[in-house]
């Protein structure tokens, strides 16, 4: 074996030509592979460093409208009570707080609210000081905060004697009592969080059973299993349908592993896609070299004959020329390392995970093992074949003086061939793959979303659930205070303050009553989503006006209740009739709190529905002023302005400083940037896909350039004799191009079979792709022809200019 | 009663090629004697290389028996063919036909190292072999910085070293000068007085005149032979 080693390191430094264009395509193959399985790794595959990750589960609320809605405070309190097959269970949500230092402006922090088990279902240790516990759960005690690892070394500039530090933060004062380690701040978990903090939730916002807004995730007990604990959440949720039908008929549990639900499902199928279409050009650059590797066994065909006559069995024969091909790959495997080591950072960089764009893609152990295993199995599959077909050597053919080759050449010939159409039809897969992608979401970001984003400069404001803002009247008067500072703004046109915005879509919604209609059964009743806005809303927005009214500063919180409804449900719930001076309210009989509809506008649909499917098409609207504060303390403005974003946005916050120094205003950005920030991950998946192409379009140009300039050298006699004869020289083009052609064809129409299966697929992913697209199919398409017979045109000439006397001698 | 150590019985070879059916060997009985220099001559396409193939087990007659070493083998799978060319058989080539990518010594140890004999072993072996046709002192270098008749020399210690029952030359001096001709004629001499048997194929009969005996072979017979007399 080692003298095999011996040998095949030298056959790669005496054949530098090979070895440069064979290690170049094992870099890009491996590379490629080595980049997204990292990215796979980061995102779906990497084992959690919670205590026994296996044992933990994430608990959903189910409806016929939604399998992952999140619970009421007193729902999750009575799953808690009742249960028995978890050792653990902890509710949590996302929050902001605002932290205002002395000396320092207001900042707002991406923050957790979490219950008093939350850091026990881990199990990981804090870095320093302690985690929060159940003691501190308790209402009116919770005043601690838990700091991410990130945010104590961006903040903090990594102190340790910030434990204990007393800051005031949403107005309260809050002690510091723990920093967790770097790997508690994992952006699959939960995106980008500076700090935890106990909910302490008080007695009443315990007993809420019709706002939901807590996610659940449980540690199950040893030897209970995920079917057990189903079974029993089935049983606590009928039990809950049961006592409190109002709020939980048709409401089921869920129960998932939580490493399930730690990266999105879309994401999911996204790195698994690209990790496929990465294989695609592995098999590219496999065939690739193949081919090369049968050019080479051809040129030592001799050799294998010694060796054969010499009493080398098949078998060592064989296994000589797979440590050869073992040995190259395994060097393309290092250079695909420093690929990947590059890809990872430069792909991490652009990932763009709730809210966080940076990603982490370390090349670990489970990276470099599965590279290490590519590069073996790259090795056996390139080397395998060749290696076969030189074990076949006709020994006494090759042996006589000046022999070319064998009988096997007619079967070498054919298998090259075969390779090329593989190269080429994976190449069209690939091609037809990110065209139809790329294009696809281009189409879905153009399409008409029924609003206007140029020129519109969005911003976040969150009220802190403190003393100053407990009351709906406080955060009226500051709703009130800023519509009229925004008004003032230098440059400002029109400007609104809602709970949502387009771009990130709607997140509140409930089912509906309508007013002199039987009651739907609970949990069927027709879905919405509610959306709080000011005056002037739509007309900010770009939106339509159909029927009715907009809101005007007359809808105060003291005059009668109103919605504006959208198209799509007025024509739905009111087919043919006019909603106008409907009532549409809550399904509770006894608090109905009737809305009364004056007015129909156009369907939005949000940048987030590319990726994720919308529980309702329903939309409903209110006035910020009639809604509950609760439902607006983390709210939005939209300023359509005709001045630069950056001055706005210094207004903004100057404004937002004159009315309460204590609030930040954060995410100031044009409309158009935050959509491309909503769809980044996708683009960053079409500009992988796009690369994936190119590269494999490359490899498949490089292979058939050398299969027809092997196909001319062995052909050069022939050619010769046929120019003697008076071929001219189109007639030798042809003669060499036609053979291209055919490989091209084929492999076109293999392709193309293929590729339609791989549309279908990624159609499956991202619903919103528009299907049929024959213009970007047949667009790839020709571009793949094209590129394959320049790439046969090159030799084609050249064999035109093959002297008939040089060749009929060389003959 | 001794037993030849290569017996050929009425061995035939066809070649079948697009309906195309060539004899190039009919109806052949050879037997070679242990420590027998044998020549086999005759003109070109007369079945000498067909022949030298089946009995260097390269190739299986299409008819008839061989027995080498007592053992019949014209049945035997490649495998097994493949294990007795390594041990008893050694071959010299018209072309020399070495590795050039492996060193003189490489090039002489690679039988034994299909042979999987020990490092240690392979080294005496190989050093016996290069020193017994005086190319030891070359053993680091590559066949391409060698001389024709230098190269032929190291073919003849790879055939050399596996210590084989019977050495097949086929045209040994077909690509070398008459010096080295000589030269390599007179090595194949002095290995036969040291105990060597050799099937030798030549069209030179200046040459075949080296052997004990010469089988004249013409279209795929033998046609003759003659037992040269040594004075």
């Amino acid at each position: 074996m080692l003298s095999d080693l011996r040998y095949a390191f030298r056959q790669l430094v005496k054949n530098p030509g090979f070895t440069v264009v064979a290690l170049l395509t094992l870099a890009l193959g491996i590379g490629v592979n080595t980049t997204m399985f990292s990215v796979l790794n980061a995102l779906v595959l990497q084992a959690s460093h919670a205590r026994e990750p296996s044992r933990m589960v994430a608990v959903f609320r189910t409806s016929p409208q939604s399998q992952e809605w999140p619970h009421s405070p007193a729902n999750f309190y009575d799953y808690q009570r009742q249960n028995t097959s978890f050792e653990q269970l902890a509710a949590f949500s996302w929050t902001n707080f605002n932290l205002a230092e002395t000396g320092q402006p207001a900042e707002r922090l991406s923050g957790m609210s979490a219950s008093g088990d939350f850091f026990t279902i881990f199990g990981i240790p804090p870095a320093l000081g302690r985690v929060f516990g159940p003691r501190d759960d308790e209402a009116g005690v919770g005043q601690v905060a838990v700091l991410s690892n990130g945010f104590w070394r961006a903040h903090y500039a990594a102190d340790p004697g910030v434990v204990g530090r007393i800051v005031r933060m949403d107005g309260q004062p809050v002690t510091i009592v723990g920093v967790m380690p770097p790997e508690f701040d994992n952006v699959t978990y939960w995106g980008h969080v500076d700090l935890w903090r106990p909910s302490a939730l008080d007695g009443p916002s315990r007993q809420i059973r019709n706002n939901n807004w807590l996610q659940v995730l449980g540690r199950l007990k040893p030897g209970v299993t995920l079917g057990q604990a189903q079974s029993e959440a089935d049983a606590i949720a009928g039990r809950l349908a049961r006592d409190y039908p109002q709020n939980n008929a048709g409401i089921g549990l869920r129960l998932s592993p939580w490493s399930a639900v730690t990266t999105g499902d879309l994401s999911r199928r996204i790195s698994w896609l690209c990790m496929g279409l990465a294989g695609f050009v592995l098999l590219i650059a496999c065939a690739n070299l193949a081919n090369l590797q049968l050019v080479r066994m051809t040129a030592r065909i001799r050799e294998h004959a010694v060796r054969i006559a010499l009493g080398a069995s098949r078998m060592q024969l064989i296994r000589q020329l797979l440590v050869e091909s073992v040995l190259l790959s395994a060097v393309g495997g290092v250079l695909g390392i420093w690929v990947a080591s590059w890809g990872a950072k430069l792909i991490g960089g652009e990932v763009y995970i709730t809210g966080v764009q940076g990603l982490d893609l370390p090349i670990n152990g489970n990276v470099l093992s599965f590279t290490l295993l590519a590069s073996l199995a790259t090795g056996i599959a390139v080397g395998t074949i060749p290696a076969w077909i030189a074990s076949r050597t006709d020994v006494n053919a090759a042996l006589k003086q000046g022999a070319r080759g064998s009988s096997g050449d007619r079967s070498r010939h054919l298998f090259r061939q075969a390779l090329i159409v593989s190269e080429l039809a994976l190449a069209l897969i690939l091609l037809t793959g990110a065209g139809y992608f790329v294009r696809g979401m281009q189409r879905a970001v153009r399409a008409d979303q029924g609003w206007r984003p140029d020129g519109l400069v969005i911003a976040s404001i969150s009220l802190p659930f403190n003393p100053s803002y407990t009351t709906d009247a406080q955060c009226r008067a500051f709703f009130d205070k800023l519509g009229a500072k925004l008004a003032g703004l230098p440059g400002v046109r029109q400007s609104t303050v809602s709970a949502y915005l387009p771009v990130s879509g709607f997140w509140r919604s409930s089912g509906i009553a309508v007013e002199g209609r039987p009651a739907a059964a609970r949990g069927k009743e027709p879905l919405v989503y509610y959306n709080s806005v000011s005056p002037g809303h739509f007309d900010t927005l770009g939106m339509r006006l159909i029927r009715g009214r907009e809101f005007t500063d007359a809808d105060r919180a003291d005059s009668r209740n109103v919605a504006i409804i959208n198209e799509t449900m007025a024509s739905r719930l009111w087919p043919g009739g006019d909603p106008l001076g409907k009532r549409i309210g809550d399904p509770d009989p006894a608090h109905p709190d009737w809305l009364e509809i004056v007015g129909v506008v156009n369907d939005v649909h949000s940048t987030i529905e590319i990726v994720r499917r919308p529980d309702t098409p329903f939309q409903v609207y209110r006035p910020l002023v009639q809604t509950p504060s609760q439902f607006v303390h983390w709210f939005n403005v939209a300023v359509r302005s005709t001045v630069p974003e950056a001055t706005v946005g210094s207004a903004l916050r100057a404004a937002v400083q004159q009315i309460d120094p204590d609030q930040p205003v954060y995410a100031i950005v044009s409309a158009p940037e935050s959509m491309k920030q909503m769809t980044g991950g996708l683009s960053l998946t079409g500009q992988i896909l796009g690369v994936f192409a190119l590269i494999g379009l490359g490899l498949a140009a490089v292979g058939i350039y050398g299969v027809i300039a092997n196909l001319v050298a062995q052909r050069t006699s022939e050619i010769g004799i046929r120019m003697a004869l008076g071929a001219q020289a189109h007639d030798v083009l042809w003669l060499v191009l036609g053979q291209g052609v055919r490989l091209a064809c084929i492999g076109t129409a293999i392709g193309l079979v293929c590729s339609w299966g791989l549309v279908r697929l990624l159609i499956a992913i991202i619903p919103a792709i528009p299907g049929g697209d024959p213009a970007s199919v047949a667009a790839v398409a020709a571009l793949l022809v094209a590129v394959a017979l320049f790439a046969c045109w090159l030799p084609a000439r050249r064999a035109t200019r093959v002297d008939p006397i040089i060749a009929l001698r060389s003959e | 009663m001794p037993q030849p150590l290569l017996k050929l019985d009425n061995v035939t070879k066809v070649f079948l090629t697009d309906e195309v059916e060539t004899h190039a060997l009919s109806g052949i009985h050879l037997q070679i004697e242990k420590g027998e220099y044998v020549a086999i001559a005759g003109p070109s396409g007369c079945g000498k290389s067909t022949l030298l193939s089946i009995l260097g087990l390269l190739d299986t007659p299409t008819d008839g028996t061989y027995v080498l070493n007592e053992r019949p083998v014209q049945g035997l799978t490649p495998a097994e063919r493949a294990r007795i060319r390594n041990r008893e058989i050694g071959f010299i080539f018209q072309s020399f036909n070495l590795i050039g990518d492996l060193t003189v010594y490489e090039n002489v140890e690679l039988p034994l190292t299909y042979r999987g004999m020990p490092s240690s072993d392979r080294k005496q072996r190989v050093e016996e072999a290069l020193e017994k046709v005086g190319m030891g002192h070359r053993a680091k270098h590559v066949p391409s910085q060698l001389s024709g008749g230098q190269q032929q020399r190291v073919a003849v210690a790879r055939a050399l070293a596996g210590q084989p029952a019977v050495l097949l030359a086929d045209e040994p001096t077909g690509n070398l000068d008459s010096k080295n001709g000589d030269a390599v004629m007179e090595l194949l001499q002095s290995l036969h007085r040291t105990g060597s048997t050799i099937l030798m194929v030549t069209h030179d009969t200046r040459f075949a005149r080296h052997a004990d005996r010469t089988v004249h072979l013409f279209d795929g017979r033998v046609v003759e032979e003659s037992v040269e007399s040594k004075e």
